[in-house]
């Protein structure tokens, strides 16, 4: 898998307020996913990224060349921001057209192609004739995203994307994501609902603090954590005695009693998952569920930011 | 579920080839001049920029009485082409990026594969067409009024008005966009500016008053009264290329800031 995006000893702080804070990682094909708390860095490694902000100290690669003043490589950039920031009194297609113009289109494509990505991303025709101030959220990010995909970019890049759009959105643009994806576009995606991410991304970099905590898939960065307390959930008639049989036999790091459920921690994961049917066989109680809570992006997250 | 659109939707641009090279200077100012343009139509602007021009109509017609040469000459040079017009550059041309940057649009447009300096040169020509079309249109105004008041001359000093207007567009716009791209504060600093350089340095005696858009102005609406013609063709000559050569150094210092500067956008903190 050949990088898309590397980064070497980088850091970048505005005046005294830190940004990135010596960072390296690599980012690869496909889709990864950014991760962090508000003011983990991650807008600040998009603005970097997207030649926006020049870097303090180190290097970062996007295809191989610095990004900054860089219009080889932001030609092969598209980019959606956070903000819900547009120009609210032009109509969709008349700033598309302007914005496609920027990116190099033909003047006689410009049009068309605007037409086109609003199509792509599901605006209904009959907002086009409307401003974009007079939008909901969710049809302001479509926008966003239409500008993005205007000059077909080979890396996509999505600041919290998802934020204001409903379920459905959520899953279509997902949809529209993963389709990018399959036509060949690299797309590196920041956001908070974990879960989303989780679905979309094979690969992950987290962020805290302005440092790059861990990178790469999900299992990689888990197997990458040291003393991993994987934790458990065990639904039954008699928590309490599910975690004292545990106990006994030597595999609980603690527990957590509630009505129906116990959630564990274990002292070794690979001693529990060899012998806990057998232990739990053995004990007097209904075992209605056992579900790993610990391998879902949010948890792994909550373990590297401890 | 729904089902994914297809690939050849998501990659369907005929005959275009994303290219490695920056994007034209000639399609960046076509893009921020549209941009600019499509903004001006909107109602709201349109009645301001009309609303000005009657009120500049029915403050000539009150203000000047009728066959005044003097007061005419006052106003509409003294007044309107060295106090209001220099207002109208300000407030236009300092807007036309720190107003993107302000409301955080610009990461629309740095983004793109456009080299910084041209996006200045863009936005310049974007503000230009929106402060000559309001400009040229509130000369006339001001002339047509005073001829329709009883003053028969007003029509006589409408060229050089112009030309004035024009030469006066392109050097205020122009250091107006360089303030705007140097500090939010660009309406205070261009106020100052005006106060020492424009009224101040201008009316010194010495060669100093050429930094002074306002020096090249007076000797374009002089030359056009000049009786003979070389001096007239010398004033022209003159004053233009000194409104033109301020003009380039306020867009080259536009171009170097917002090249070189960081810009964290929204809140105003920049390096």
């Amino acid at each position: 898998m050949s990088a898309i995006i590397q980064a070497s000893e980088l850091s970048c702080f505005y005046g005294v307020i830190l940004g990135l804070n010596n960072v390296s990682f690599t980012i690869g094909e496909g889709i990864t996913g950014i991760v962090g708390p508000n003011g983990a860095g991650k807008s600040t490694l998009i603005k970097v990224i997207t030649g926006q902000v020049r870097p303090s100290s180190g290097e970062l690669t996007v295809f191989g060349e610095t990004p900054w003043n860089n219009p080889s490589v932001l030609s092969r950039i598209g980019y959606c921001p956070e903000h819900e920031h547009v120009h609210a009194d032009l109509r969709p297609l008349d700033w598309l057209e302007s914005l496609a113009l920027l990116s190099g289109l033909p003047a006689g494509d410009a049009r068309t192609r605007s037409e086109q990505v609003l199509q792509e991303v599901g605006l209904a025709t009959q907002h086009w004739k409307k401003r974009i101030g007079t939008y909901s959220k969710g049809m302001r990010q479509r926008v966003k995203l239409a500008q993005a995909l205007l000059h077909r970019p080979r890396l996509l890049i999505l600041d919290e994307p998802m934020n204001g759009l409903d379920p459905m959105g959520r899953h279509e643009i997902s949809d529209i994501l993963r389709s990018l994806q399959r036509a060949g576009t690299h797309i590196l995606i920041s956001s908070h609902i974990l879960d989303e991410l989780q679905s979309l991304c094979g690969a992950f970099l987290m962020l805290n603090w302005g440092r790059a905590l861990a990178s790469g898939s999900q299992s990689a960065i888990r197997s990458e954590i040291q003393h991993w307390p994987e934790q458990v959930v065990v639904r039954t008639s008699r928590p309490e005695v599910v975690a004292a049989t545990l106990g006994q036999a030597g595999l609980l790091r603690g527990y957590l009693l509630e009505t129906d459920r116990v959630l564990l921690w274990l002292k070794d994961p690979a001693a529990f998952y060899a012998s806990w049917t057998t232990t739990l066989a053995g004990c007097d109680a209904d075992i209605l569920d056992v579900q790993s809570k610990s391998t879902s992006l949010t948890s792994v997250f909550e373990k590297i930011t401890e | 579920m729904n089902p994914a659109p297809p690939v050849s939707s998501v990659d369907g641009l005929s005959g275009f080839v994303p290219s490695a090279a920056a994007t034209p200077l000639s399609a960046v100012i076509r893009a921020l001049v549209l941009l600019r343009l499509r903004a001006l139509l909107r109602p709201k602007l349109f009645l301001r920029f009309a609303g000005i021009a009657v009120g500049l109509g029915v403050v000539t017609w009150f203000a000047v009485p009728p066959a005044n040469e003097r007061q005419f000459a006052q106003w509409s040079v003294e007044v309107f082409l060295l106090r209001i017009l220099p207002l109208l550059c300000l407030v236009t041309g300092g807007s036309a990026l720190r107003d993107e940057i302000r409301a955080f649009t610009i990461e629309y447009l740095w983004t793109r594969p456009a080299r910084k300096a041209h996006l200045v040169i863009g936005a310049y020509a974007g503000a230009l067409a929106l402060t000559l079309t309001q400009a040229v249109v509130y000369v006339v105004v001001i002339h047509a009024t005073s001829a329709l008041h009883g003053f028969a001359g007003a029509w006589s000093y409408l060229p050089a008005s112009l030309i004035a207007t024009v030469g006066g567009v392109l050097a205020f716009t122009a250091i107006a966009l360089a303030l705007g791209v140097l500090t939010g504060k660009y309406l205070v600093i261009g106020v100052l500016y005006g106060a020492l350089v424009e009224i101040g340095l201008s009316r010194l005696p010495t060669r100093l008053n050429n930094v002074s858009v306002t020096h090249h102005l007076q000797t374009l609406i002089e030359s056009g009264g000049a009786s003979s013609e070389p001096f007239r063709f010398l004033g022209l000559l003159s004053g233009a290329s000194g409104c033109l050569a301020i003009a380039a150094t306020g867009l080259t210092a536009a171009a170097v800031l917002f090249t070189l500067k960081t810009y964290r956008i929204g809140d105003e903190k920049e390096t």
